[in-house]
């Protein structure tokens, strides 16, 4: 970033796609005036600052999203799993104001600490609420684990991700499954079942191809995004040329600008997508099934965690044997022990 | 590995026991160009050198494999229930599987020769040199070792933890944590601390909060080094690091 604002003098900088590298951009674009279009979600981003940046869409616009699914089905609590890392960040705040506002129970964001693949263990103590929705923000794969976690343990409530799974990858990998799975989507994932008069079916089927022909296979989401950025940085340099003031005016004064993941308007203040209802990528067939209700005393709770953590210790102690054997030989200490387990795979 | 070669049409057995092959022998080769080539090796050294190989290796692994973590299908899907408890069936492989290579690391030091050759080489490594045993096979043999049982650590945990380029050392610190709870020179007190370590870091994060979960092993490894650093099942008086 500092590369590209002192010595590149750029006009205009797209990213980062995550919320960190965004964040800690975002002081040089400030200090810099050098308008910069963000494109990950977090709310944060834009959280008071000058306004050089953009989010292609917040946190609280899917969360409002999941909110209002789970009311009419009569699903009143709600378990959370959020990711440890800054992926999870502030997912539990949003929960709580927007379940406020809304009367929910489980808006209170009563936690589920989970990890990643932990869910197994977690479930120990959702599986007190009625209702359950993870919230996974980021890594695909991750989201896979655990949704094939939560199948295998039979439970039916639904599922809620967050549009962090939005990639074919997630679809492709997490198979059967992610059926039943209710997720806040970006259009491009579901491009093919657009009706006709969306308004974005033209913008994401000219993408879809386009992209196609170029790198043989579909675009994920976030080129979705890079594209997107890329039509808004070029339509304000061909407008307003590359004067830096006249850029971020200009951005700031989007009306409607269709792209492949929203119809963007943006305001100084909050230079980000209207939060247009987004399609669900599967049907939700597992709202109806009944409520699952047990009461799972402390113990087992505790049971469920201890037999976790065995078995994720046992995979621990084969590698400690590893280390044991060689360091006992050769007083070598070989770190390389901990790739050995990830070459199988 | 196990699973490109699942994904190429090799049976799930047949793609395992290449994967752990394959594992085996880059262990045995990384001790062949990495290892014995440094002709002054202490264990500061030996860290160094192979945290550099295991850099080289993830950068290697992300190069061929790509960025999206991958999994095995489970030997067995699905799972049950004991009261209130839900195990999966990949659980238990984990658990029996990993109980009976142990078991057979153990009886391989205890009763073969080749075993006791590379206890001698542990204990008394000048005199091992007198009755003729080759240090260098040793050493070799003791990568082999190490290798089959991380591969098997690797394909067994896979269908659960999945497996990605980026993990990597982490596992190997914590398998290391877990060596030194055991005293870094007893197969059984590595399997204690393995066990001891995984039920610490699942109740951390059940409990207190799963931001945590990582934080254990490393806050585990400094008071064990603090207070007992001959490690916490050690009978052993005197460390070796």
């Amino acid at each position: 970033m500092t590369k590209l604002v002192t010595r590149d003098k750029v006009d205009v900088v797209l990213g980062a796609s995550r919320t960190g590298p965004s964040l800690a951009m975002r002081p040089k674009a400030e200090a810099s005036k050098v308008p910069m279009i963000s494109l990950a979600a977090n709310k944060k981003i834009v959280d008071g600052s000058s306004g050089c940046s953009r989010r292609r869409r917040t946190t609280s616009s899917s969360r409002e999203h999941d909110h209002r699914t789970p009311s009419p089905k009569g699903w009143k609590t709600i378990g959370l799993a959020r990711d440890a890392s800054g992926f999870g960040e502030g997912v539990k705040e949003m929960l709580d104001e927007l379940g406020g506002s809304r009367g929910h129970q489980g808006g209170r964001g009563r936690e589920v600490r989970a990890r990643r693949h932990r869910l197994h263990c977690a479930d120990g103590q959702a599986a007190q609420r009625q209702g359950r929705r993870q919230h996974h923000l980021g890594h695909p794969a991750g989201g896979r684990a655990r949704q094939k976690a939560y199948r295998q343990l039979g439970r039916r409530a639904p599922v809620m991700q967050s549009h962090g799974i939005g990639n074919k990858v997630f679809l492709d990998t997490a198979g059967a499954s992610a059926d039943g799975l209710i997720a806040p989507l970006g259009r491009l994932v579901v491009a093919g079942q657009l009706p006709e008069d969306d308004p974005q079916k033209k913008v994401i089927t000219e993408f879809v191809a386009a992209y196609q022909a170029a790198y043989n296979e579909r675009p994920s989401t976030f080129a979705g995004h890079a594209y997107d950025a890329y039509q808004l940085a070029i339509d304000a340099l061909t407008k307003v040329g590359t004067d830096k003031q006249k850029i971020r005016d200009h951005l700031e004064g989007v009306k409607n600008f269709v792209g492949v993941s929203g119809v963007f308007s943006m305001t100084p203040q909050d230079t980000r997508v209207s939060p247009r209802k987004r399609s669900s990528s599967r049907p939700s067939r597992a709202a109806s099934s009944s409520c699952w209700r047990a009461e799972v005393a402390r113990m087992s709770d505790f049971l469920q965690l201890s037999f976790a953590g065995v078995s994720q210790g046992a995979v621990y102690a084969l590698i400690a044997i590893g280390f044991v054997a060689i360091f006992t030989v050769s007083g070598v200490i070989n770190l390389v022990q901990g790739s050995s387990p990830h070459l199988p795979g | 590995m196990a699973i490109s070669a699942a994904s190429s049409g090799v049976p799930l057995l047949g793609a395992v026991l290449i994967a752990i092959a394959a594992v085996a022998l880059s262990a045995v080769l990384v001790e062949r160009l990495a290892i014995r080539p440094v002709r002054a090796m202490t264990t500061l050294t030996s860290l160094i050198v192979t945290l550099g190989v295991s850099t080289a290796l993830k950068a290697l692994m992300l190069l061929i494999w790509g960025p999206d973590a991958e999994g095995l299908t489970p030997f067995t899907e699905g799972g049950f229930d004991v009261g209130g408890v839900n195990i999966r069936w990949q659980e238990v492989w984990i658990l029996v599987i990993a109980a009976a290579v142990a078991g057979a690391v153990y009886a391989f030091y205890e009763r073969t020769v080749p075993g006791k050759a590379l206890r001698a080489c542990a204990e008394q490594p000048v005199a091992a040199r007198l009755v003729g045993i080759s240090l260098r096979r040793a050493s070799m043999v003791s990568f082999l070792v190490a290798g089959v049982v991380g591969a098997v650590a690797g394909v067994l945990a896979s269908p659960i933890y999945f497996t990605s380029w980026e993990s990597g050392l982490t596992l190997g610190l914590k398998g290391f944590v877990a060596a030194t709870l055991g005293g870094l020179v007893s197969i059984r007190g590595a399997v204690l601390g393995g066990l001891l370590l995984g039920v610490l870091e699942s109740l951390t994060a059940g409990y207190v909060d799963s931001g945590f979960r990582d934080a254990v092993a490393f806050v585990v490894l400094i008071v064990v080094l603090v207070v007992r650093p001959a490690g916490v099942f050690g009978r052993h008086a005197e460390a070796r690091v």
